[in-house]
């Protein structure tokens, strides 16, 4: 009997190995039988994702990615689909953490019928190269690292690249008339690129226009930052360049109202959203940041957004969010060109050459696949962005 | 720079040395390092954010509505999830795996309920700044390490001027001893637990008005660095808690003001590392020291 049992286990186990094996195949057939997806009998759904941090410290920026990729795909979805499918979009929990992504991006890359994938945070660095093997368009609204487009030809980031957003704060201290520059940037591999770039463009630019008197390298997020505050004073910073997160771009600038009361604080176009405003409150006015995005703007594409985004989430989006709204603006277009053919390296070389107009301005890539971004400076009055 | 620096350091420190005698306090009775208590520094500051918001009360009353809901949470945590456990004879390994347990726990429901993000916390103490030998002060931290110290003072005063003190120290001593003579054992550990968790809720609620925002996450750092100041000071001692905090607190700011803020953290544990090295059981700590 135990015989029998042990024989009928192993050839169950046998058949699932073989079925799994089968399904393993999938992805190539599936590929080529959806290839057909001009037939308009064909109702299966058109999958793509957005990743990012839904919880943990970073979750302002997930949750905006998300709710903003959900307004694009219920645009189209409203619109008829893509050739008359309806598109699904996938959404997970990149929970701010590198591991997580990674995890994410496998399993997305397992997915049939998946095309692309807006997003990642915490992991964009780390995702890349994977995405590009299996042949899948990532688009991302948020890295600004040098080496993010460099993991692979997969990879587009609608984001500006770091050294095009200094220049951005740049221009926002000079605006301000402010160029004493104390530097505050986090200790990780962003904040450390963000600062070496600028001292990169100011030796380029000569130091004719900017000055840095004081740099302070900072763990960021729950720390006190009065220490540092009282070193910018003692340097005779005007204006603080914040290479960090919101998150701790708000308690340093709630400390340096009391110490520090004229200094100027610029900041990262991830400050350029409705947390920042709240929680910051009185103490934000006057926060600048270089941003694409102008919520204020009375452009019907920028109004329909913006209204639909608040209907849904209570609050304004912000500048990043923006640009994960047209980042799916390109993905779903890009795959909705080709007559219907859906082949990924058709859609990769649609994502390359795409002339889209969005919300955030135009989102056309260069050769390396970075978005070419005009940035205006913004300030904080009256409880919201303007322009300055 | 200096002074200004210190004053940072110092204000910082009392904090620490607030979290840390709540740790000191529970391993003094118990020998058990109470994971739980950075998370009860977080549902503590939570408390008062409800009281303002929910409740719509003010801000005293908020503060005293944190101090009974969160004593009365330390007191829960004892009773459902130590005492059990106290009562099988487990060993304090388990005691202290479920305390971590229990933290998390404490730290979802908050997540839950409020989300990860930074929320505006009142500014309880904000009057400007001063000039002290060229160096800006801010009121603030005056006042908060002010607050902090008279509660550290109150503290030492109850536990060792009181007849509930008094228990608090006998059980310590010999917890059978002080049951044969008449001490609710059980009552006086509740009482110890609520005292730990009422310290912790008042310095979350000092360092949420002194950051003037709070969220999920502000016990880790802090809840690790005032254990560090408990350990360094020596854990179970009152006085040695308070230095402790001092001077985790002002080594912190002179390695900004020295070195650069990365190396906060660093310094920091690296005088704890130093320390312990030299006085194993902690400054003002005594081998076999059980004091309170």
């Amino acid at each position: 009997m135990k015989k029998k049992l042990c024989m009928l286990l192993a050839l169950l186990l046998v058949v699932t190995t073989l079925g799994a094996c089968g399904n393993g195949a999938a992805p190539a057939s599936t590929a080529s039988a959806s290839a057909s997806g001009g037939n308009p009998t064909d109702k299966t759904p058109i999958k793509v994702a957005v990743a990012g941090p839904l919880t943990g410290n970073y979750s302002e920026y997930g949750i905006g990615f998300d709710a903003a990729c959900k307004i694009m795909v219920d645009k189209w979805n409203k619109d008829g689909g893509i050739n008359g499918r309806p598109i699904e979009l996938l959404s997970y929990d990149e929970k701010s953490s590198t591991e997580e992504g990674l995890a994410i991006a496998q399993l997305l890359c397992g997915e049939d019928n998946f095309y692309g994938v807006v997003g990642h945070f915490s992991a964009s660095m780390a995702v890349g190269t994977l995405y590009t093997e299996e042949r899948v368009p990532l688009i991302s609204a948020s890295s600004s690292s040098a080496g993010f487009t460099g993991q692979g030809d997969c990879c587009f980031r609608l984001n500006a690249t770091i050294s095009t957003e200094t220049m951005g704060m740049l221009e926002c201290a000079k605006t301000a008339g402010k160029t004493k520059l104390g530097v505050v940037y986090l200790n990780n591999d962003w904040g450390r690129n963000a600062y070496d770039n600028l001292k990169t463009l100011l030796q380029e630019k000569g130091n004719e226009d900017w000055e840095i008197v004081d740099a302070e390298e900072i763990a960021g997020g729950d720390m006190d930052y009065n220490a540092v505050i009282s070193n910018l004073n003692a340097a005779g910073a005007e204006t603080a360049i914040m290479f960090c997160y919101y998150d701790s771009v708000v308690p340093f600038t709630i400390k340096a109202r009391t110490v520090m009361p004229d200094l100027n604080i610029v900041c990262g176009v991830n400050c350029y959203n409705d947390t920042f405003l709240k929680v910051g409150g009185k103490d934000v006015e006057g926060c600048m940041a270089p941003s694409v995005f102008a919520a204020v703007s009375d452009d019907p594409d920028v109004k329909y957004f913006v209204d639909e985004y608040k209907a849904r989430t209570t609050q304004v989006p912000s500048s990043l969010t923006a640009q994960a709204y047209d980042a799916m603006g390109v993905l779903l277009t890009a795959i909705a060109e080709n007559n219907g053919e859906l082949d990924k390296e058709a859609i990769l070389k649609s994502i390359q050459n795409n002339d889209y107009k969005g919300v955030t301005g135009s989102c056309s890539f260069s050769e390396n696949r970075d978005a070419t971004r005009n940035f205006s400076p913004m300030v904080v009055s009256n409880g919201q962005w303007i322009y300055y | 720079m200096f002074v200004e620096q210190l004053i940072n350091g110092l204000a910082i420190g009392t904090i620490y040395a607030l979290v840390a005698v709540g740790y000191s306090l529970v391993f003094g009775i118990l020998r058990l390092v109470n994971f739980t208590h950075s998370s009860v520094y977080t549902l503590g500051a939570f408390m008062v954010y409800v009281g303002v918001e929910y409740l719509h009360l003010n801000i005293f009353l908020a503060i005293l509505f944190s101090l009974v809901t969160t004593g009365f949470a330390g007191v829960m945590i004892d009773k459902m999830g130590l005492e059990p456990l106290r009562k099988k004879g487990a060993s304090k390994i388990s005691a202290m795996i479920t305390t971590i347990g229990l933290s998390y726990i404490i730290i979802n429901c908050l997540n839950i309920a409020f989300g990860s993000q930074i929320i505006r916390f009142p500014d309880l103490f904000n009057y400007g700044t001063f000039k002290l030998l060229g160096a800006t002060i801010a009121w603030q931290q005056v006042i908060i390490g002010a607050v902090a110290l008279i509660l550290l003072v109150a503290l030492s005063i109850f536990i060792n001027r009181t007849r509930i003190g008094l228990a608090m120290r006998a059980v310590q001593q010999e917890p059978s001893a002080a049951a044969i003579n008449g001490i609710n054992v059980n009552m006086i550990i509740s009482l110890t637990f609520f005292l730990g968790a009422a310290s912790a809720a008042i310095a979350g609620t000092l360092i949420a008005s002194y950051n003037q925002y709070l969220r999920s996450s502000m016990g880790d750092i802090v809840g690790l660095k005032a254990f560090a100041a408990a350990v360094l000071g020596g854990i179970g001692s009152l006085p040695g808690s308070v230095l402790g905090g001092l001077i985790i607190g002002v080594s912190e700011s002179m390695a900004v003001y020295k070195l650069g803020g990365s190396y906060i953290d660093m310094v920091a544990f690296s005088l704890l590392f130093l320390v312990l090295l030299i006085r194993p059981y902690g400054i003002l700590g005594r081998k076999g020291s059980t004091k309170v």
